[in-house]
């Protein structure tokens, strides 16, 4: 199942999206959060530390296949997302595992 | 233009493992509400405080939700403060068609999670807003059938 949390700036979005991710892992499933704020800030609210948040690797440039599919330039990982999981992903409470989209320290990533 | 928006839809194309839960935390820009990373969701929660702005960007995420076919749409209030507030949320919602999914109270245990640099689950786990996001995962897991799609 994949869940997308959206709104208005400020509304609550990471407060929700931490403390769900964390119940849905607590209720007995593996789960995988994703930061797509490119000032990522989800991590803390899932309860990594700051240290721990501001060491987090961004996905590198590599991992990403363009296409253009219709005129729309569609981005799709180039490698399997268990790998991407497995090298990136960061581990936090309660079975979450935590992919950053963004980079913690601000520097673009693309 | 960040490809931070397009690198969503491979991880949710690409995470065929039906058991795992995928959580998405959008940016607050409408931008990200684009076929490219939408297209795989399943439900999608959209976050209103009680105030008119924020209520009427939430309709109108509702309806990009919709348009882009996401099969569940729904709105969760936040900072609920009193009966008022949740009348308003409500009242709203009715008069829009839309779905509101769950109420999470004004919580001041938040600001001090913030001040201890600690989750709010780790902080306070019987806090009432802890509490109320757990009502909404009970039902978003109980209403959405976990297997169905890859
Ligand atoms: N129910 C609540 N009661 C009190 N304060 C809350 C509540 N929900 C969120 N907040 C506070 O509101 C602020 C914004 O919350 P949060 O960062 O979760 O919003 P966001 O939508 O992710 O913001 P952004 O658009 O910047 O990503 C934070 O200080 C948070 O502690
Ligand atoms: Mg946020």
């Amino acid at each position: 199942m994949k869940v997308a949390i959206s709104g208005k700036g400020g509304s609550g979005k990471t407060t929700v999206s931490g403390t769900f991710a964390r119940l849905v892992g607590r209720a007995g499933h593996p789960v995988l959060a994703i930061d797509a704020d490119p000032n990522p800030n989800l991590a803390l609210t899932l309860g990594l530390t700051r240290e721990t948040f501001e060491s987090i690797v961004p996905l590198p440039h590599g991992l990403m296949d363009h296409k253009r599919v219709n005129g729309e330039v569609v981005v799709s990982l180039s490698r399997p997302v268990e790998e991407v999981d497995a090298k990136f992903g960061i581990d936090c409470p309660d079975r979450v595992r935590l992919l950053l989209l963004g980079s913690p320290t601000g520097a673009g990533t693309g | 233009m960040c490809s931070s928006h397009a690198t969503v839809r491979g991880l949710l194309h690409e995470a065929p493992d039906a058991e795992r839960v995928v959580v998405v935390d959008n940016e607050a820009s409408p931008e990200h509400l684009s076929r490219a990373t939408t297209e795989a969701v399943d439900v999608m929660l959209v976050i209103a405080e009680p105030y008119f702005k924020s209520l009427e960007t939430a309709r109108r995420y509702c309806v990009m939700g919709k348009q882009l076919g996401i099969p569940r749409v729904t709105v969760v209030a936040n900072k609920v403060r009193d009966e008022n507030d949740a009348a308003a949320i409500e009242g709203f919602c009715e008069s829009n068609g839309l779905d509101l999914f769950a109420q999470v109270p004004f919580d001041p245990m938040l600001a001090e999670a913030e001040r201890a640099g600690a989750a709010p689950i780790d902080h306070a786990p019987s806090a009432p807003s802890v509490r109320a996001i757990a009502d909404l995962v009970d039902k978003v897991l109980a209403t959405e059938p976990l297997l169905a799609t890859g």
